[in-house]
């Protein structure tokens, strides 16, 4: 009972009373907590559904036979005849768009007659044989919203077609979460629809239960060299741990607001107990215990974090609606075609934001707590305790702040562990403690050094604000930190998404050389693998205009244990056009030479550092029914492929895989060609593809919003990031003001004008934005680098070149001050209504 | 025996089988895709050495799709292959049995006449033709449960059906068939059960038989039986019923003696009365699994018995009708000289009549 009235009195109360400051902080916990919640939500729902696309049907199998190009089906004939108790299914897999809904889904060819374990499922159909035979029947999810019996109409590879709904799939039953989008047909079907006559995608084995011999070893004898035999879903396994590291830097970001919500939660509870020392000493004095006082505060951070919590699970709720739509489209743009599943709240994501929430109050208050539960009695009273401190232990934190700047540089050079580079996070996170703890100091500089320069512009009221501030160092230094560490993050971020979109750029240029390109519509997904009859090709090149066709053609392969992607185009063609920039090789000639006539290929920067595959290496690559070993010629630039691209030249793949069919072809116009017009001639000759002809800029500018959409999701949580600590900011601006109410009286009362004490608050504000500004501009820059130079590196394996976004920089500075300077307005508001005399009364 | 499957709109892309059909061997012991349908029926009695029976089924069928535009890729449907494996466990009253279909695909299923090779999936009869007009067959097919590896030999030359070459069904001469028999093979090898592999051996019987167009009017469904008896002498016979469980005309039969010498019967030349029904729990088709047959030409009054009741075969897609395909054992004399044997029994066409058409009905349950 004593317990509950203790806590009431010293800490519910006053929350109550302070109603705006409450809400402020409380309002920051839940932006940070909803975030995070919201990241979680959207992380789960946008990769969920990829791994039902593929894996539904995959149902129990145990292996996989995947081969390059495509595994001759004559393979599957005889696998289906290997005696014993293996069961075999065959699959086509592409792509389609399905026409009027614009919705790109996958597209698998099934056996609907002899896939006996397809037919003992209750989700997938298993219709009567005279459907089957009805060769345009389509099996489809509820969500692609048509009816049994109704055509729907496919966009495949570069044509139209129509068919007849069989029935819809009872997703229901599915197990293992929601069932991505699909069309399911029959095989014979599928191979004609997305031309793949004679050729499987992908076989898989199915044991009896309970199977436990070993029955690689007799499988491996029926396949081709060039095949793979795998664990069923390894593919899936491999996408799925690229997007693991996807998805933890996404997660790492959504915790920035967080952060900047725990220096506010330490700000406040922080505040508190300065303001209640009174309260403190006279509890003490009646006999309460210091874990009481600290138990006390503690609740107080507890409470606020509860109350951020339980606010933040809806609010990230409805934001994660907005973050599926980014991150799915992030997640199609890097590596899989995939519609993002439901967002679903699962008692987990309530024990995350309760964690998360409650977790960083406690952590946040922990200090404040144990000053409270520190003082004596008779010290209580004392009031300029805490600056005192703060200005003596000054020092020490300029000491404690180098040390761990040091480790955390350290920290930078480290190893990522599993692609995700915990170290370089940790080492951010050091960096960010390190300016934390230099705060002080710097503000302590910069207020000094502004008491002059205030002086000028602002007056008395500059100079008042400068030293009022200074004499509160303690608690303006939390605030200045918390906005400076928002500021960091979102300029650091800035300068990462700057550079490397002007590093994107500038390898568009140079590598896109021709002037149209020509593609199969509706292809979205990095693994959509549409491709372009001969006849377009032929038609292109007999046009007038066209001086050279350069056939590209892409694969997903598979290389020590992560996909990659190898492509094929001319070579030659390529070379005498465009600039490719090397990272590692001989002279360009010699690489182009080297690439036309043997079997060597270019691989990419980030296949260079995933594998530590470099030039003069031979590599063994599974293409077609072969094993073939390349030689690594050189190590390119490349921004296109995360997973890795590798590129050998057109005619020895198809020495390989002989499958002519490109997947989009480049088209370099004859000297003095009109561009229009040979574009909208060479439309007209292949009208009755489905294609689309883009010119050289257009593909530059999509390529660019195709970036700018990846990197939407972190620039949006970088602006919920500032909103915070501009709450915080204003709270922080409110305990000023209530704080010097008297000397804001004293102000009046020696004949300041409204006018002027609202100039003096606002002044305020203004230096701690700057300050802010200050800080978190030096801070910024050096977060930036870890980002380049170390997350970026280990996460993905591209090199950034280093560029400043001046534009970007300004701007957000700007606001940052902007913020600074609205955050000041209510307080300011506040301070010159109050009444003077009543002011000085209350002293 | 027939057991139509599905048949394709219209006959008049098939072969009719018509009067002086000209057999040649091995070829027509393989496919023939001119025609509409056309199985391979392995079934047998066996024991393991401690005695303990068994009974076998394992039928490959094909059946014709009209083809409606030419092929553009191995998987496109012109022939569906259905194969069924059954085994009786009679200690244990138990019956397995599965079913595979596929369509011929790149090499999915087929009766090819160069590789020698009946086969659905990895099931298979693979023939070597070693010894002349007897060839020998090894039958392979696991399924859930149970497996089958068989070696079988014939004891005597085959024997074809009827006259002409035909066996008639139907008086205007829409139905009838080639029908080829092994009628006596010595079966070894390896029989797995849950688990458990027997060794065994027994008597096989081995059916070929192709043929374009279906069931008449009024006709339901058909009986079959298959004899083998321990004076060395088999007998098929086989009757076409009509709704009332009446044999119509249509009803005859086949006596092989020992050296393979064959005797056509009329159905005016026996009797095939039906005896105690079984009632299918699963169907709810009402068996007569017990008869009677006399045939006063040859002396030979026998009574059929089940080894057990329940041996129904359902195709879980509705692929095939539903039919009983049992092992049996026979009782009785000749000229008053006592004669038992064994043999399988068929009967279709007893939980409704057997459609023919295609399936427009979607698979039950679903």
């Amino acid at each position: 009972m004593r317990h509950a009235q203790l806590l009431y009195r010293l800490i519910v109360r006053p929350l109550l009373r302070e109603k705006a400051r409450t809400t402020l902080t409380v309002l920051a916990v839940a932006l940070g907590v909803s975030v995070v919640v919201a990241i979680d939500l959207a992380g789960e729902a946008s990769t969920n559904s990829f791994r039902s696309s593929i894996e539904t049907l995959q149902g129990s199998a145990s292996y996989e036979i995947h081969q390059v190009g495509g595994i001759p089906e004559a393979v599957f004939g005889e696998l289906v005849r290997m005696p014993g108790p293996l069961r075999f299914s065959a699959r086509i897999e592409g792509f389609g768009t399905v026409l009027g809904r614009g919705e790109r889904v996958p597209v698998f060819g099934v056996d609907l007659i002899g896939d006996a374990l397809l037919s003992e499922r209750g989700d997938l159909p298993a219709p009567a044989l005279s459907d089957i035979m009805d060769s345009d029947a389509v099996w489809v999810t509820p969500s692609l919203g048509v009816a049994e019996g109704e055509e729907v109409q496919l966009l495949v590879n570069d044509r139209t077609e129509t068919f007849t709904v069989g029935g819809v799939i009872d997703t229901s039953q599915a197990d293992g979460g929601p069932v991505g989008a699909m069309v399911v047909m029959d095989l014979s079907e599928a191979q004609r629809a997305l031309d793949r006559v004679g050729r499987l995608d992908r076989i898989y084995v199915h044991e009896p239960d309970g199977e436990e011999r070993d029955r690689s070893e007799a499988i491996r004898q029926h396949l081709p060299p060039g095949a793979v035999l795998s664990a069923a879903g390894v593919r899936s396994q491999q996408s799925r741990a690229m997007l693991r590291a996807f998805r933890w830097n996404v997660r790492v970001l959504s915790y920035i607001a967080l952060i900047v919500g725990a220096f506010l939660i330490y700000n406040t509870v922080s505040v508190s107990v300065v303001r209640r020392r009174p309260q403190i000493g006279v509890v003490r004095a009646l006999g309460a215990s210091r874990s009481m006082v600290r138990v006390a505060f503690l609740a107080e951070g507890c409470l606020l974090g509860a109350a951020g919590a339980a606010l933040g699970l809806p609010l990230g709720r409805a934001l994660a609606i907005g973050a599926v739509e980014t991150m799915g489209r992030t997640v199609q743009a890097l590596y899989v075609s995939s519609a993002p599943g439901e967002i679903g709240i699962r008692p987990l994501t309530g024990a995350l934001a309760a964690c998360v929430g409650i977790g960083i109050a406690l952590a946040a208050s922990w200090w404040p707590a144990r000053e409270a539960a520190g003082a004596t009695p008779s010290e209580a009273m004392a009031r300029a305790r805490l600056e005192y401190d703060a200005a003596t232990t000054r020092g020490k934190w300029a000491w404690r702040a180098l040390g761990c700047a040091i480790v955390s540089a350290g920290l930078c050079l480290l190893p990522a562990w599993e692609r995700i580079p915990f170290a370089g996070y940790v080492g951010a996170l050091g960096l960010v403690a390190s300016a934390a703890m230099l705060t002080p100091r710097v503000s302590a500089a910069c207020l000094k050094a502004s008491e002059r320069l205030f002086t000028l512009p602002f007056g008395v009221a500059g100079m008042l604000g400068a030293r009022s501030l200074a004499a509160s160092l303690a608690r303006t230094s939390v605030i200045v930190a918390a906005m400076s560490i928002a500021t960091a993050m979102m300029i650091s971020v800035g300068i990462m998404v700057g550079s490397f979109r002007e590093t994107v750029d500038l390898w568009i240029q140079e590598e896109l050389r021709a002037d149209l390109y020509l593609r199969p519509e509706g292809v979205e997904g990095s693994n959509d693998r549409a491709t372009l009859s001969p006849a377009v090709v032929t038609k292109v090149e007999g046009s007038r205009h066209v001086a050279a066709v350069d056939r590209f053609r892409t694969y997903d392969i598979s290389y020590g244990g992560l996909p990659a992607t190898l492509a094929s185009r001319d070579i030659r063609l390529h070379a005498a056009r465009s600039t490719t920039r090397f990272l590692e090789g001989p002279e360009p000639d010699t690489i182009w030479d080297q690439l036309a006539t043997s079997d060597s290929l270019i691989v990419s920067e980030p296949f260079n550092r995933k594998h530590d595959v470099h030039v003069g290496d031979t590599i063994e690559l599974r293409l077609g029914s072969n094993r073939v070993g390349f030689t690594v010629a050189a190590v390119n630039y490349s921004y296109a492929r995360e997973e890795g691209l590798l590129m050998c030249d057109r005619s020895i793949l198809q020495r390989y895989i002989p499958d002519s069919r490109p997947s989009s072809i480049a088209i370099y116009l004859k000297p003095g060609a009109d561009i229009v017009q040979a574009q909208e001639e060479i439309a007209r000759s292949v009208a009755m593809h489905n294609v689309q002809i883009v010119r050289n800029r257009e593909v530059r500018e999509r390529s660019l919003v195709v970036f700018d959409r990846t990197f939407a999701i972190a620039y949006a949580l970088e602006a919920v990031a500032i909103v915070v600590a501009i709450l915080g900011m204003a709270g922080a601006l409110l305990t000023l003001v209530l704080d010097r109410r008297a000397e804001l009286g004293v102000l009046r009362v020696l004949g300041a004008t409204k006018a002027q004490v609202r100039s003096l608050v606002l002044a305020q504000s203004g230096m701690l934005g700057l300050v802010s500004n200050l800080i978190g501009c030096l801070l910024g820059g050096a977060l930036s680098l870890v980002l380049i130079k170390v997350i970026n590196k280990q996460s993905f394996g591209w090199t950034i070149q280093f560029h400043w976004p001046v534009g970007f920089l300004l701007a957000a500075l700007t606001a940052v001050y902007g913020a600074s300077l609205v955050a000041g307005v209510y307080p300011a508001r506040i301070a010159a209504a109050r009444d003077p005399i009543e002011v000085l009364h209350e002293e | 025996m027939v057991l139509p499957l599905l048949a394709a709109i219209g006959l008049s892309a098939f072969e009719p089988v018509v009067p002086g059909y000209e057999f040649a061997f091995p070829r027509d012991h393989f496919e023939h895709p001119r025609f509409e349908h056309e199985w391979w029926y392995y079934t047998g009695n066996l024991r393991d050495s401690s005695g303990r029976p068994f009974g076998f089924e394992l039928t490959f069928f094909r059946l014709a799709v009209e083809p409606g535009k030419p092929p553009e890729t191995a998987w496109d449907v012109s022939q569906v292959y259905l194969a069924h494996l059954a085994v009786s466990d009679v200690a244990s009253g138990k019956f397995h049995r599965a079913e595979r279909i596929n369509r011929r695909g790149p090499g999915l299923a087929g009766a090819s006449e160069t590789e020698k090779v009946i086969w659905n999936g990895n099931w298979s009869a693979t023939w070597e033709f070693d010894r002349p007009g007897r060839p020998a067959q090894r039958l392979q097919a696991a399924a859930a449960g149970m497996s089958i590896d068989l070696q079988l030999d014939p004891s005597r030359p085959f024997v074809i059906h009827g006259e002409d070459g035909i066996a008639r069904k139907q008086a205007d001469g829409g139905t009838a068939s080639h029908y080829v028999s092994f009628t006596r093979l010595r079966a070894t090898g390896r029989l797995g059960l849950d688990g458990e592999l027997y060794d065994v051996e027994g008597s096989a019987w081995m059916d070929h038989e192709f043929s374009t167009g279906g069931l008449a009017e009024g006709q339901t469904g058909w009986t079959w039986l298959s004899i083998q008896l321990d004076d060395g002498n088999d007998l098929m016979v086989y009757g076409m019923r009509d709704a009332q469980g009446n044999h119509d005309a249509f009803t005859f039969g086949t006596f092989v003696d020992r050296d393979g010498q064959k005797v056509s019967l009329a159905g005016s030349e026996f009797t095939l009365s039906p005896g105690r029904t079984w009632r299918s729990s699963e169907t709810g088709a009402e068996y007569p699994v017990e008869w009677s047959l006399e045939i006063p030409k040859l002396g030979y009054r026998l009574a059929c018995q089940p080894l057990m009741d329940r041996q129904e075969v359902v195709s879980p897609r509705n692929a095939a009708p539903v039919y009983w395909e049992g092992a049996v054992r026979y009782r009785g004399d000749r000229r008053g000289e006592p004669v038992k044997g064994v043999g399988y029994l068929e009967m279709t066409g007893y939980d409704k009549p057997v459609e023919l058409g295609v399936r427009d009905s979607p698979p039950e349950g679903r």
